[in-house]
């Protein structure tokens, strides 16, 4: 009895034009965006897979070198790239991709792809999320913000009302008629999706990554289905249905945002990053807090040495001090740069509570995190990054500071390490973990989606059918 | 079966309706005339439940209408003067529709019979509804409310529009409804219609059943003249 109600909802959908041309429009848009997002993704992952070798390779192959020198030499790092990307870049074309690490110095990670595009890239890409997120609730609005409103102006409310049918299975059946635009094009993104990245990750994380990546868009639509039928319920005419849905769209998607990040900004400044580099550099060279600065450390790391040897001169100790300063210098700064990041991720952690707040104005905003977070796009996975290159950096480091301790004696500027060495540098990897366990770090995200979904459905089931029964004599 | 009991509206300080005792028979054609305002339509809004009654009942078969008005609902069919059905549905897939919301599932050879009931041809009753003519689209809202098995039919100025072929045909279907029992209550302003068809006939005037007349003892000419003389009045 239900599914007839739903099947003349869809059949009245199907028969308007509309309907007809959104979907074309989004089907238009949809499978160029995947295809768009694929080659992206593959030239990107050609790119750090060759950079990768070339880097690697010119390591290995530096040649005859003090350690130091090599340490200086420094490796660049790339960022993997994840197959789930093609979904959604993310934040990753403004977070940069290159990391050059060298001793002493703990550098940000940059060559951003955003960089090198054009202006009209401010505007955002076409890919699968920008077509999910942004444009197919756009749709759903234009096709659903007449199927209350509209039947009042039709005159069809007052047999409706009439007929003694429950306002309750009537908004129902409404509700769901809004998804079958939604299930063909967001079916045939993810099917595409699937059959293109099929074998480039573990089935099971693709699969999850799918799964969860649904539930997010069937709670957002949810919302936007509640939105819409609350305000074709509850507004006079389909006129200011579509004004009022358009504005909630237009504030949801692009003001709210833009102000969350202005206010994260204005109230939690970043620092600069001259000023927090030049801050770090100098806090390293006059101790933390101004207490310990290099000098006295270096006379007193010397003076310990040779005590803890018994001998007077340096050139009687069995190890080259010079490694080992360098490496107690590497220790202090890391605890300089821990101190420092610490303070920086603080920073970002309150920014991040401005846009969870914020989610309490755009329903958008927590799909956006969640649907960046499954594709390993988000800021907390570019942070896991920059701090598995930062472990990178060190032990490297520490590994030639060392080998120049043990391989030489003090003052032998000289010596050489070769290929042998470089080789035992390992190989960069990062793993993005399973899109399960990145998604359980965004819990507040997904708490805010369901309350929006909670919310306007408790609203649109209390009220509408009040107002799908109140015919205007 | 349809019985109003000192009914009352009012839209702020105007009475649309007052105090109204009004009762149509099961097998009954009850017609109410009067000028534009004199309280027609909001006497069938309030047996609708469009409208909550200030003072008074509304009942349908002993059901009152404020208190029950999904139970009323069940019982009754609507018949407004402008049909608006879905016009991008067929005749046939409204019908179907309309009987679905009633809780009713029809095999479709019941349908086509109810099509044939109201004299509209399968062929018609499978085109879509937007290029029906008035008469047509009250056809198939007559056919919803023969397959509904209403037990009351209330209209609103069915009449007009139609042109007089159309007309007569409708009045036919109308008495023929009442000789299956059902009760009807016509809000009109066709004095010919309204003597042709019905068994009894109302006239109200500013919220007020002024007058309560027997068809059966009336010509046309006659019950123009008592409607003149009733409108003379205010």
């Amino acid at each position: 009895m239900f599914w007839n109600l739903f099947l003349k909802e869809c059949r009245l959908q199907w028969r308007e034009k509309r309907f007809v041309w959104s979907l074309v429009v989004l089907l238009l848009l949809a499978v160029p965006a995947v295809a768009v997002g694929f080659a992206h993704y593959r030239s990107d992952l050609s790119e750090v897979e060759a950079g990768a070798v070339a880097e690697r390779e010119r390591w290995v192959q530096q040649g005859p070198k003090n350690p130091h020198s090599a340490a200086h030499y420094g490796i660049f790092v790339f960022r993997p790239v994840s197959p789930l990307r093609v979904w959604d870049q993310g934040i990753t074309p403004f977070a940069g991709g290159v990391v050059f690490t060298e001793a002493h110095i703990k550098t940000d990670a940059s060559y951003e792809t955003a960089q090198d595009q054009s202006t009209l890239s401010r505007f955002g890409s076409l890919t699968p999320a920008f077509v999910l997120l942004y444009l197919v609730p756009l749709f759903l609005m234009i096709n659903g913000f007449a199927l209350i409103s509209g039947e009042r102006e039709q005159g069809t409310l007052r047999l409706l009302s009439a007929s003694a049918a429950d306002p309750r299975r009537l908004l129902a059946a409404k509700w769901l008629s809004l998804f079958p635009i939604v299930l063909l094009v967001g079916g045939v993104m993810l099917g595409l999706g699937l059959v293109l990245l099929w074998g480039r990750l573990p089935a099971a994380n693709l699969l999850t990554a799918s799964a969860l990546c649904a539930l997010v868009l069937l709670l957002y639509y949810g919302t936007i289905a509640n939105m819409t039928l609350l305000c074709s319920a509850v507004l006079r005419s389909s006129h200011q249905v579509l004004v009022c849905l358009l504005l909630f769209w237009m504030t949801s998607s692009l003001v709210v945002p833009k102000l969350a990040a202005s206010a994260a900004e204005s109230w939690f400044p970043t620092p600069d990053r001259e000023a927090f580099h030049g801050a770090m550099k100098q806090e390293k060279k006059s101790g933390m807090d101004g207490h310990d600065p290099a000098d006295q450390r270096v006379a007193r790391i010397r003076t310990e040495t040779l005590a803890k040897y018994g001998v007077e001169k340096e050139e009687d100790l069995p190890i080259n001090i010079d490694g080992l300063l360098m490496q107690e210098d590497e220790n202090y700064g890391n605890k300089v740069f821990d101190r420092y990041y610490e303070e920086l991720a603080a920073v970002h952690a309150q920014q991040e509570r401005v846009f969870q707040w914020s989610s309490l104005l755009s329903p958008l905003l927590p799909a956006r995190v969640l649907s960046m977070t499954l594709a390993g796009a988000d800021s907390g996975t570019q942070h896991r990054f920059n701090e598995a290159v930062e472990v990178f950096r060190r032990d490297y480091v520490e590994l030639l500071n060392t080998d120049m301790m043990h391989e030489s004696r003090s003052g032998d500027w000289r010596y050489q390490a070769d290929e042998g060495l470089w080789s035992r540098v390992p190989v960069f990897t990062f793993d993005f973990g399973s899109p399960l366990s990145r998604f359980a770090t965004q819990s507040a995200a997904l708490g805010m989606l369901l309350l929006w979904f909670l919310i306007t459905g408790v609203l649109t089931a209390w009220l509408a059918p009040k107002f799908l029964q109140k015919v205007t004599p | 079966m349809l019985q109003a009991i000192g009914l009352t509206k009012d839209y702020g300080d105007l009475r649309a309706l007052d105090t109204l005792d009004l009762t149509v028979e099961a097998g009954e054609i009850f017609c109410l005339l009067g000028a534009n305002g004199a309280g027609k339509t909001t006497t069938l809004n309030l047996f609708l439940n469009f409208i909550q009654p200030c003072a008074g009942e509304a009942r349908v078969d002993g059901i009152e209408v404020a208190k029950q008005p999904t139970d009323a609902k069940k019982a009754l069919a609507y018949l407004p003067e402008q049909v608006m059905l879905y016009p991008k549905l067929t005749g046939f897939e409204n019908l179907t529709y309309f009987l679905e919301l009633s809780g009713l599932r029809l095999p479709e050879s019941e349908r086509n019979a109810l099509f044939d009931q109201v004299g509209l041809d399968q062929a018609a009753s499978r085109r879509r509804l937007e290029t029906y003519s008035k008469g047509m689209r009250q056809k198939v809202a007559l056919a919803i409310a023969l397959g509904k098995k209403a037990k009351a039919l209330l209209l609103d100025e069915p009449t007009s529009g139609l042109d007089p072929r159309a007309s007569k045909t409708f009045s036919d279907l109308m008495t023929n409804l009442r000789d299956q029992g059902m009760a009807l209550l016509m809000a009109t302003h066709d004095l010919f219609r309204a003597r042709e068809m019905s068994d009894r006939i109302g006239v109200m005037r500013s919220g007020k059943l002024v007058g309560c007349y027997q068809t059966a003892d009336l010509t046309t000419a006659e019950l123009e003249s008592l409607y003149l003389q009733h409108m003379s009045e205010a």
